[in-house]
This record gives C-alpha cells, sequence and structure tokens, in this order.
C-alpha cells in the first residue's frame, strides 16, 4: 500500500543482526545515523521493559545509499548487528547444527509460536518465534526514520503520547500550542510516555504490580502528526484512500489490536451534529471548528492534524506461564519462557510513530513527485495547498 | 523600494499585531514600512478577497512571494500565511530578521472580532476553538521561520517595539 516507497527488512531476533531496505527516496535527503539512532533508542526505552533492552544498545549502519552525508536516490541499506549475537551463534548457525540443539515445543498462547508450526510444519517453534519476535521492529524504526527526516524537510512533524495503561487512564488533552515535537519531548521525560506526571506514577505503579504477578499489561497511545497539506492520499480507490495504508502499516506492528481515527469508536455514539467539523473562513484560509475526523476526510488529508489512537494488547509472554500443549508429546505443559517486558506500550507508541512516518512520506512523495529534495520542495510550494 | 538591504519581517497569527507593532517600528527605526497584504490590494487594485474569488489562492500566494521580494531595508508586516510557501520561509530568513508575535488564542479571539470564537465540539484533541486549530498546523512553520518569538499578551505595543528594537541590538553585537 506504499506507492512511492518499498522497505524490506530480514533478521531473526537472535540471528547475527537485522537487515533493511528503504528504496524510493528522492536525492539530497541529509540523514545520518546519529539521527537513526535517536530514534532507535526512544524505541528501548520504558517502564516495564525486561534486560535484553540493556544488552541491546542498537546501533544501524548505514550500508548504501547514501554519500557524504545526503541521499543518493538508490536504495538505502541498514544493518542493525545484533550484540547478544555470540551467545546464540550455535543456536542459530545458518549452516547444518553438528550436534542436537534444543528444540522448542511449548507453543505460547498469543503468539504466532501454534499457528507458526502448523503453517511450515515445523517441528521446532524457535524456527516461527525467531522472526515472528518483535525484536524485527527495530529495523522498522530505524528506516521509518529516515522517513520522519523527510517529513521534517516538507514542515510535517510526527509525535505520541501514551493515554492509557491497562486501566489506568490519562484524560487530559495535550495543551494547546503543543507541537508534536514537544509532546514527544514531554513524553520522552516520563517513563511511560505519559504527560500527565502523576498519571504517569499511577501507570508506573500499576506496570510494577503485573511485573510481580508475573503478569503482563497492555494500554492506549495516540499519534498526532501537524504540517501536512490538504489531499495527501485520494478517494477515487479503495487502496489510496490514506487512512487504509496509514492502518494497513500501522497494524502491521505485533501486538496492535485497533486503531482509530478521530473520534474514532466514541462518534459510533454520538449524533452527527455533534460530530461535524465545521467549516470557516478568516479571510486567508479555512479554519475548522473541531477535529473529530482526526485529519482525514473522504481518505485525504484536509491540512488539519492527523490524530490517531491505537490498542495495544498485553504482550503474550508471561513470567508466570499459561496452559500449553507439547508439540511432541501432546501432553500439557507451561508455555516456553523468554526473556521478556511486561509492559510495552510506551515503545510501541514510538514504533507507531515511525510506521506513520512511512504512510506519510510515502504520500508526499506521491502527490509532489520529484527525484530530489530541490524539486520535491519547488513542487510543494507550486501546488502545496495549507 | 527594491534593493538588496536587509529587512525586518514580523509573521504570526491574525490579530499578533503585526500591522501596529510593524509601524511603531518603523517609525523608531526610520525606516520604511510595508504592510503585504495593503501592498497586494494597491498593486492589484482589488481586495484581498476579492483576489481570492476571482483567481484563487495560489494566485494570491504567487503575489504574495512576488511582493515579499521587493522589500529592501524595510519593516515588513507580512500576512498570516506567508510562511505556508517554504521559498518564503527560506527568502525571509536570508534575507534579514524574521519576529514571529504570539498571543493565547483566547486574545487572538478577543482582538478580531470576525472570527466565530464560540467554544464548540471538543474534538479528540481536546481543541475548542478553531483558531486553536489553526494554531495546531501552522505552529512548527512559524517558530521555525522566527529567529525570535514575542509574546504580546499582556504589554503595549510600545512595550513590545522596544523589546524587539532591544533584541535586534543584541543579535547584531
Amino acid at each position: 500500500m506504499l506507492v512511492r516507497l518499498k522497505f524490506l527488512t530480514a533478521g531473526e531476533s537472535h540471528g547475527q543482526g537485522l537487515m533493511g531496505i528503504l528504496d524510493g527516496l528522492p536525492a539530497g535527503l541529509e540523514i545520518d545515523e546519529a539521527y537513526i539512532r535517536t530514534q532507535l533508542v526512544r524505541r528501548q526505552r520504558g517502564h516495564g521493559r525486561g534486560n535484553r533492552m540493556k544488552i541491546e544498545k542498537d546501533f544501524a549502519e548505514i550500508w548504501s545509499g547514501v554519500r557524504h552525508g545526503k541521499t543518493l536516490g538508490s536504495p538505502v541499506g541498514l544493518l542493525l548487528k545484533n550484540r547478544d549475537w555470540q551467545n546464540w551463534a550455535k543456536k542459530m548457525s545458518v549452516e547444518p547444527a553438528k550436534e542436537g540443539v534444543k528444540k522448542v515445543t511449548l507453543p505460547r498462547p498469543g503468539h504466532a509460536d501454534l499457528a507458526g508450526i502448523q503453517k511450515f510444519g515445523f517441528d521446532d517453534i524457535r524456527n516461527v518465534l525467531e522472526r515472528s519476535s518483535a525484536r524485527e521492529t527495530a529495523m522498522r524504526v530505524a528506516l521509518g526514520s529516515i522517513c520522519r527526516k523527510l517529513l521534517e524537510e516538507t514542515g510535517i512533524h510526527v509525535g505520541s503520547r501514551v493515554v492509557q495503561i491497562h486501566d489506568v487512564v490519562d484524560k487530559t488533552p495535550p495543551a494547546v500550542g503543543m507541537t508534536p515535537s514537544k509532546i514527544n519531548e514531554i513524553a520522552d521525560a516520563s517513563p511511560v510516555r505519559c504527560l500527565e506526571s502523576n498519571v504517569s506514577d499511577a501507570m508506573v505503579k500499576i506496570i510494577d504490580k503485573a511485573k510481580e504477578a508475573g503478569d503482563s499489561v497492555g494500554g492506549l497511545f495516540e499519534v498526532i502528526a501537524c504540517g501536512l497539506p490538504y489531499g495527501l492520499g485520494a478517494y477515487t480507490q479503495w487502496d489510496r484512500k490514506l487512512h487504509a495504508r496509514i492502518s494497513a502499516l500501522m497494524m502491521s506492528v505485533n501486538a496492535f489490536k485497533g486503531i482509530e481515527i478521530g473520534g474514532g469508536f466514541g462518534s459510533s455514539a454520538k449524533f452527527g451534529s455533534e460530530v461535524h467539523d465545521e467549516i470557516g473562513w478568516n479571510e486567508q484560509s479555512y479554519l475548522r471548528y473541531s477535529n473529530n475526523a482526526g485529519g482525514i476526510e473522504g481518505g485525504i488529508s484536509n491540512a488539519q492534524p492527523i490524530v490517531l489512537r491505537m490498542a495495544m494488547k498485553p504482550i503474550p509472554t508471561l513470567i508466570k506461564p499459561l496452559r500449553s500443549i507439547d508439540i511432541h508429546s501432546k501432553k500439557p505443559k507451561e508455555a516456553h519462557k523468554e526473556r521478556t517486558d511486561s509492559c510495552a506500550v510506551p515503545a510501541a507508541s514510538v514504533i507507531a510513530e515511525s510506521m506513520l512516518c512511512f504512510a506519510l512520506a510515502d504520500a508526499m512523495l506521491e502527490k509532489f513527485g520529484g527525484d530530489s529534495m530541490e524539486q520535491l520542495h519547488a513542487h510543494i510550494d507550486a501546488s502545496g495547498m495549507y | 523600494m527594491s534593493g538588496n538591504r536587509e529587512n525586518l519581517y514580523l509573521i504570526g497569527m491574525m490579530g499578533s499585531g503585526k500591522t501596529t507593532i510593524g509601524e511603531l517600528l518603523a517609525n523608531k527605526l526610520e525606516k520604511p514600512f510595508i504592510d503585504l497584504d495593503s501592498f497586494i490590494e494597491n498593486e492589484q487594485d482589488e481586495t484581498i478577497s476579492n483576489i481570492f474569488s476571482r483567481d484563487g489562492e495560489t494566485h494570491f500566494r504567487n503575489l504574495e512571494a512576488e511582493a515579499l521580494k521587493l522589500a529592501s531595508g524595510c519593516v515588513v508586516a507580512c500576512g498570516g500565511g506567508v510562511v505556508l510557501r517554504r521559498g518564503n520561509r527560506t527568502f525571509m530568513r536570508s534575507r534579514g530578521m524574521v519576529i514571529l508575535l504570539t498571543a493565547s488564542v483566547q486574545e487572538l479571539s478577543r482582538r478580531v472580532k470576525s472570527i466565530d470564537s464560540r467554544p464548540l465540539l471538543n474534538g479528540p484533541h481536546g481543541r475548542v476553538n478553531a483558531l486553536e486549530q489553526l494554531w495546531d498546523t501552522r505552529q512548527t512553520k512559524y517558530t521555525k521561520t522566527a529567529h525570535f518569538s514575542v509574546d504580546t499578551e499582556g504589554f503595549t505595543p510600545k512595550d513590545i517595539s522596544e523589546k524587539i528594537i532591544c533584541m535586534i541590538g543584541n543579535a547584531n553585537n
């Protein structure tokens, strides 16, 4: 559902590393490893993360597509080496194993484990869980950060904040004049990426409570993008609608179970007169009196901030395991324990931002085109409506 | 008026005081004052409203970009949408100093009666006012273009113009 951009990732959780390629970028975009690193660091934060985040200090190397600090217009290739690799070299070796390697035979409820072995006919769940792991999202954040840079250069900024963990809710909307960058600045300083400090504290408590009980928690977060022009996406065909493209990209992230745009599910219980975003004029531009549409009307951007929320289920791996069946013996046992987090909602909001960056960068390139940043800027100035 | 001398550009939302402050500054600094919207109306012999309805917004923005290039050694009060084009943003920053005038949306609503500022429905983002929405969409473009930001709320135009002159003085030293 990307039109101008293409990206692929490869790599298992405990393999040598993650690889990623992003193709379709214009030439002349300034990008460096430090900028990518900043986003990777944001993804690794959050109260409730397990010990892996202490081992992996993610650093993506740019292997292609960039010269002297700017993109060339050719595919950008990134490599994210796993620092933990030496501990896994035997279990994950590419060559056939010389001695027997212990197989994982207990599928974890909520994971790809069971459906995965049935899909491929595997007799070792490790063959599934390595790639189905959320570790892969690190490469999505790395590649997505290049799209974020392109968006920033064209005046679009993306931010997010956590609004709910378990049943602890932050009901306060961001203050007027809080840009996505400012939202991120404040949220990144919170251990749970929540804007309100007293709610942050309550969220930390519920995460600790879950961890003590060997359980996990999920939650809700909000993603906002400002600075869009009119007309990204299209109403002319189902697969060109902006919210469909955004949803496809964002819902593809592990453990995300729902997305709502603007007023979302809440508007289904309201009268139409309560959710219309009325239109005004201020001598030089249109005004909107509300934004229940969340920045998208008819499948195209309407120059208002994009506001959407996503639901993340509690991470399925539990320190206190659930009932499962051994795939060899078919006997009941407790599910396999992997190193895990008790809450990954704050990190999830950062991953979601990255996926939105792919969708919006792609839509900007689709509408305004150009093979270089210079050309893109010229086209935006010539026809961009704000 | 044409030439290559540095300008002082005032940007901000409707009602932020660009014209009022601009005139005061021009006086104190002994420079010519241009209100860009008025300049365009004079040049086109047509109100901006009519330019919009007759020729469309893109045409107006093109006229605005052209008019911007003409100022030299002036204090320029720009229209609210001047920052929407990247070309304008980079031009102003390269041709002088850009000052952003700010005020709360409540204050802006008070100053500009023509905008319907009745509190209406809460969007998911909690916005209750059209100006809040507009500020959300434009804010980054305003703040990234400006060298300095000046809060106009609770200060007299005289105070504000003196503050700006101080800022310029410090910047040049």
